[in-house]
């Protein structure tokens, strides 16, 4: 773990910087409150740093990998994740419903634990209705979908 | 007195009483799905009240919070699952009850000391409030500054498992709210030549994607297992009798009291109110050898403490526009969207929103008892509900809820952009409720730190030493030493107990 956290306390402290950096080009009164902010950000970056790394020298065992998945939950979460990319893109391109009903489904479909077949057809039965349902009722609600292709 | 009678009246509308049965329902399906909190509901539903009137919407809102507080007993009783972090203190003896074959007893008494709990903390937040509003309305730049210094804290500090991790996430907060146009000169800041990032970035979907995107990104990394129904299947529903309200008088009493002082104290929460008060009625009760082995008092303890903390934490969010906790950050920003701003303004021009909203957690702490008792069986069978389905639903109701903010697409992708942040934040262990703080509280402490350099002419040491000649700022700064040394010094204490 003190590998781990002596690896996300650069990733912030590099944020940090990253902000301190842009805000030399803010005016003085703009940039006051966002330097305050990255200077303590650094320093207790630092110190997080610092802490985790001497416990990782004192301990000097078996530490966990720097990457907490395994190569099953990458693969599952990537597949989500651009499933989550295609919906989105899809709303205002094939349509708010549309896109939703088809993704709901695909998504109930491929995490479906039970693959059989009275189970994926319960999956888009039930995402279909539920994706109809949401969508009319915010609709009857007053919210203004986006324009597509489709509905 | 007759003022809140006529709020009273108000509240007992039939469309602010649908709203209270609607939202009190949600809650509870809510509260008892394990890995789905109070928050992640309340984030996701808070489109819904969009077009509805200010009152009418919290009323919605403040239903689901209490529902939820009491949801989360359910599946921790019947299937030894907490829906929420403060039903785990009731699945100790409530579940031990139910192995017992005393079901029925220990949701009566979950129902019963989570409704004495949530009164006594409404009524705490009735005469509490307005008092605490009034003294905070006399508070100078250099008090609201340290008081959103003091809230972000004592918050990133008793969250998180490490205090420097949650500190640097109360950071990233704060930067985050920095984002947009600056206050003073009205210049863009940090926007990177965006357009869509000069109105800065919105709560709504920041706030849906680190909570429920990640939350179905952590759900849906594992391959799924199909829900067993037994045990949900051997609970029968019976009659609750009056006897049942009066048992344990004391420990709802000194429970709530508990529940409602931690309430109070930002970043606590029901979970820490519900250890306190079962630690304390053990150490009182009477039947303390069965603590652990079915005792009811043992669930009255931890569900008057948990539901007592609903009105705690309304306190200082309602007063001070600081969150208890992640709910009440949530709840804040449901107050942003109807044009409220939390401070004094809500108890005098904002009151006739702000008394029917209070008046209405009476109501709903009524109707958990009636709706949870009825239904307690049906509400334990949402838990059976296929992940890949749930997590299916959640996301569209996400997706809507981000677009309707502003009907601007951009802001389902800053949906998503921070569902992958709070995924990876959560995998390396880091807290993100004081992200959302930080979010909040930037902005109150930037716009007091502004204040101040124009009094004191941007001589920001000059500003800072006038903490030391005010009282208040003094106690403040004391609160905050406190509320990083505390912490630090009991985890100390702790460690040599851990390894021994």
């Amino acid at each position: 773990m003190q590998k781990k956290n002596c690896f996300t306390s650069l990733i912030c402290a590099a944020l940090f910087l990253f902000f301190l950096f842009q805000s030399s080009s803010l005016s003085e009164t703009a940039a006051c409150w966002p330097r305050m902010i990255c200077v303590v950000g650094l320093i207790l970056s630092a110190l997080e740093f610092a802490l985790e790394g001497i416990k990782w020298v004192k301990t000097a065992g078996e530490q966990e990998k720097l990457w907490p998945l395994t190569g099953e939950q990458t693969k599952r979460s990537l597949i989500f994740l651009g499933l989550l990319a295609l919906w989105i893109a899809g709303l205002t391109t094939i349509g708010f419903l549309s896109s939703s009903v088809v993704a709901l489904s695909v998504i109930a479909v491929i995490f479906e634990p039970v693959r059989d077949r009275k189970h994926l057809i319960r999956d888009v039965i039930v995402c279909v209705l539920f994706g109809i349902l949401f969508y009319v009722t915010f609709k009857l609600l007053g919210i203004h979908f986006p324009r597509a292709l489709l509905i | 007195m007759q003022e809140i009678l006529t709020y009273f009246i108000h509240a007992l509308a039939p469309a602010n009483l649908m709203v209270i049965l609607l939202g009190t329902v949600v809650g509870i399906i809510v509260g008892a799905l394990p890995g789905f909190t109070a928050t992640m509901g309340i984030a996701i539903l808070i489109p819904l009240t969009y077009t509805w009137d200010a009152t009418t919407a919290l009323i919605f809102l403040g239903a689901i919070y209490c529902g939820s507080m009491y949801g989360g007993s359910i599946s921790a009783i019947l299937i030894n699952t907490p829906g929420t972090a403060a039903a785990a203190a009731t699945a100790m003896d409530g579940y031990a009850m139910t192995r017992h074959g005393r079901a029925h007893e220990a949701l009566t008494e979950a129902a019963v000391a989570s409704f004495w709990g949530g009164q006594a903390s409404t009524i705490a937040l009735l005469f509490f409030a307005p008092a605490m509003a009034k003294w905070a309305f006399h508070f100078g730049a250099q008090e609201k500054f340290l008081m959103a210094a003091f809230g972000l804290t004592i918050i990133a500090s008793l969250s998180a498992r490490s205090i420097l991790k949650g500190l640097m996430m109360g950071c990233v907060g704060l930067l985050i709210a920095c984002i947009g146009m600056d206050p003073v000169m009205g210049r863009a800041r940090f926007t990177f030549g965006s357009t869509y990032l000069m109105g800065g970035i919105t709560m709504i979907p920041a706030v849906i994607g680190l909570f429920s995107v990640s939350q179905v990104f952590g759900t849906l990394k594992d391959s799924l297992k199909p829900a067993s129904p037994d045990e949900v299947a051997r609970y029968k529903s019976s009659r609750i009798h009056l006897k049942d309200f009066f048992r344990y008088p004391i420990t709802y009493l000194r429970s709530s009291v508990i529940g409602i002082i931690v309430g109070i104290i930002p970043g606590t929460g029901g979970d820490v109110s519900s250890y306190v008060a079962y630690n304390m009625g053990k150490m009182f009760s009477k039947e303390r050898e069965q603590f652990g082995d079915g005792a009811r008092e043992g669930v009255a303890c931890c569900e008057a403490a948990n539901n007592a903390v609903t009105g705690g934490t309304l306190i200082p969010t309602l007063t001070l526009g600081i969150p208890g906790n992640a709910t009440t950050a949530i709840l804040l920003s449901g107050l942003t969207i109807h044009s409220l701003t939390p401070g004094y303004s809500l108890f005098t021009t904002g009151k006739d929103v702000t008394y029917p909203f209070i008046m209405a957690l009476f109501l709903a702490n009524v109707a958990f008892v009636i709706i949870g008792l009825l239904g307690a069986k049906y509400f334990a069978r949402v838990t059976l509900t296929p992940q890949n389905i749930l997590s299916a639903c959640v996301l569209n109701l996400s997706l809507i809820g981000c677009y309707g903010v502003r009907g601007n697409v951009r802001d389902v992708y800053t949906m998503l952009a921070f569902g992958v942040i709070g995924y990876l934040l959560k995998l390396y262990r880091f807290n993100i409720v004081p992200i959302v703080l930080g979010m909040i509280l930037g902005d109150i402490a930037e716009e007091a730190l502004q204040q101040g350099l124009i009094l004191y002419e941007n001589n920001l040491p000059a500003m800072f030493s006038t903490f030391f000649q005010r009282p208040i700022c003094i106690a403040l700064m004391l609160l905050m030493a406190a509320s990083i040394c505390v912490p630090i010094v009991m985890e100390h204490r702790n460690r040599p107990r851990q390894g021994g």
